[in-house]
């Protein structure tokens, strides 16, 4: 990967295909997501959260085989909504220092290394004269989200866990009479310990949003069918 | 320098309480407010000593990292670019105030020592408390209603090459003695000013040295000389002047500190001419000069001339833009600009 810091100049005539696909990692199990984004999520997927060693992260689930994604069909999602950590495509975000005396400043690159970078059939990240396409606006918005993801994240989780609303549990997913998959060490909110939070403790969850992303991740877990139906799907697309 | 005859006015035992300052700002020009900080205690401490100054200030370090410019002895303690013009002659740092007042103070005697300038540090976020003991009780409503930023300057023998600040300044020499060289606003063309960018710290700078000035390049210069003044301050004294003078400022002694108050009346939807210039650096420069005459006509009917003459033969509900802006005129105005700037 080599990151390049994308201007008007250089990047003028650019085109950068939005394409999907295995070969850009796409083909994923679960994906990393972000407290901003919870809730289209909760409309198509289900959110868990996972302890690791850097704290609390939360995820979808978008497969149940290794390296298996039901919501990607060849190079696009068949989703509503795709994560921000996939959305953002051979884009990121990197630290730019004008002098010796700041810590710099956010601002977008890509990977020169990507297929999809200066691919012809893709979409134009400059207007005529330099100014920003709706494409270019869109990645910035979506890299903004992840950014901020990465700052606001692990205190809102950690309230989360203070509040003692996740718990942890196996899911099992039984596709089939004789197909059952587990998805171990997880952690889900708790619908029973969400309904029992009550007076400071309750307005607080409120105050600093954390009880809507409590009530969203809660909310997502019906989505499991759609993933259930889904691998149902794949496995016997005759129904 | 010695070119210059004319010396600031100068308003004697100030009192910032009761001084005018709306009127000073109003009548155009720089004054010299003698002796208006004599009662804050930096100034006793500093006439006592450096080292009584430098103690006095490390009681307020917050402990944030503080930014400083460090210039190596060959440029003559004068903060710009190199010779080819493509760098700055400095580097900025950053570090511990208390950290660089130890090195100031190690090296007061030291003709070899680095300059060093810990420039506009705003005060309450870098040195919290010190605005209660050092900060000045100006009365002026204007001050009272447009509540100034309030920064120190902390450095060695420093020359800030003339530039203009977008704000009005009263600055406040507190510890050692200071030199405001200052050109009204239309002397921009006779100072000959540098790139855009980068800039020393973030303004312009005139490109001569006004210690050695080259007037076989800059030959405009005589002019701004007969049109510059000089104010030489010493610790209590402050200076009042407009937004938009060019100023040069030299820190004279071994350790110097000064605090001054940056400010506008104007409302804060309203957006820096600092754009509008680099817009028309843009739009407007490069046209033919017939194109460029009809523009200056417009510009001086819709902008530079009185702000209702565009707006007063209409009836009020066709005005739109003509009329006075407000907040959500503003809004309105900057989301089509940024609608047709985006092309």
């Amino acid at each position: 990967m080599t990151p390049v810091q994308i201007n008007n100049i250089d990047h003028a005539d650019l085109r950068v295909s939005p394409r999907a696909g295995a070969a850009f990692g796409d083909a994923a199990n679960q994906a990393l997501v972000f407290p901003a984004e919870f809730e289209e999520l909760q409309r198509e997927f289900a959110i868990i959260f996972r302890r690791r060693d850097e704290g609390l992260q939360a995820y979808v689930l978008l497969g149940l085989d290794r390296d298996e994604n039901l919501y990607l069909v060849g190079d696009y999602w068949t989703s509503r909504y795709v994560p921000a950590s996939h959305q953002r495509g051979p884009f990121s975000i990197g630290m730019v220092r004008s002098s010796g005396d700041d810590i710099g400043e956010p601002m977008l690159h890509f990977d020169i290394d990507d297929a999809r970078v200066g691919d012809d059939t893709g979409l134009p990240l400059f207007l005529e004269h330099g100014g920003n396409t709706p494409y270019l606006n869109h990645v910035t918005a979506v890299l903004r989200l992840l950014y901020e993801g990465m700052e606001t994240a692990p205190p809102a989780y950690a309230a989360l866990d203070e509040a003692g609303l996740l718990t942890p549990v196996t899911l099992t997913v039984d596709v089939s009479e004789e197909r059952r998959y587990t998805v171990p060490d997880v952690l889900v909110v708790d619908i029973e310990r969400l309904a029992a939070v009550t007076g400071e403790a309750l307005e607080q969850l409120h105050k600093t949003g954390v009880l809507r992303l409590a009530i969203l991740a809660a909310a997502s877990l019906g989505n499991i069918q759609q993933l259930i139906a889904r691998k149902q799907l794949l496995l016997d697309p005759a129904g | 320098m010695s070119a210059i005859a004319r010396r600031t006015r100068v308003i004697e035992a100030a009192d910032a309480r009761t001084l005018p300052v709306a009127a000073l700002i109003a009548e155009g020009r720089p004054t010299i407010l003698r002796g208006i900080a004599r009662d804050v205690p930096l100034v006793a401490a500093g006439l006592h000593g450096a080292d009584a100054a430098i103690a006095w200030l490390k009681q307020f370090d917050g402990g944030r990292p503080v930014t400083a410019y460090r210039g190596d002895p060959a440029i003559g303690a004068r903060f710009g670019y190199t010779d080819d013009c493509s760098a700055l002659n400095f580097v900025r740092e950053r570090g511990s105030l208390s950290a660089y007042l130890d090195q100031l103070l190690a090296s007061l005697d030291d003709p070899a020592a680095p300059s060093i300038y810990i420039g506009s540090t705003d005060i309450d976020q870098y040195l919290p408390g010190l605005r209660e003991h050092a900060a000045l009780p100006f009365g002026d409503p204007q001050l009272v209603e447009h509540p100034p930023l309030v920064s120190i300057w902390i450095g060695n023998r420093t020359i800030a090459s003339a530039h203009y600040d977008m704000s009005n300044n009263i600055a406040v020499t507190l510890v050692g003695r200071r030199r405001f060289t200052l050109f009204p606003p239309d002397q921009v063309a006779n100072l000959y000013p540098g790139p855009l960018d980068p800039t020393p710290a973030g303004q312009v700078v005139s490109m001569v040295d006004f210690d050695a000035p080259d007037f076989a390049r800059h030959p405009r210069f005589a002019d701004a000389l007969a049109a510059a003044e000089v104010a030489e301050m010493e610790p209590g004294d402050a200076l009042i002047y407009p937004a938009l003078w060019w100023h040069q400022v030299e820190a004279l002694d071994p350790f110097n500190a000064m605090i001054n108050y940056w400010w506008n009346t104007s409302p804060s939807f309203m957006d820096t001419p600092q754009n509008t210039l680099l817009h028309a650096l843009l739009s407007l420069r490069d046209r033919p000069d017939h194109e460029k005459q009809g523009w200056r006509a417009l510009f001086d009917y819709y902008v530079f001339g009185p702000a209702g003459q565009a707006a007063a033969h209409l009836p009020e509900a066709a005005r739109g833009d003509l009329a006075p802006m407000d907040a959500q005129r503003a809004r309105g105005l900057r989301a089509a600009l940024l609608r047709r700037l985006n092309r």
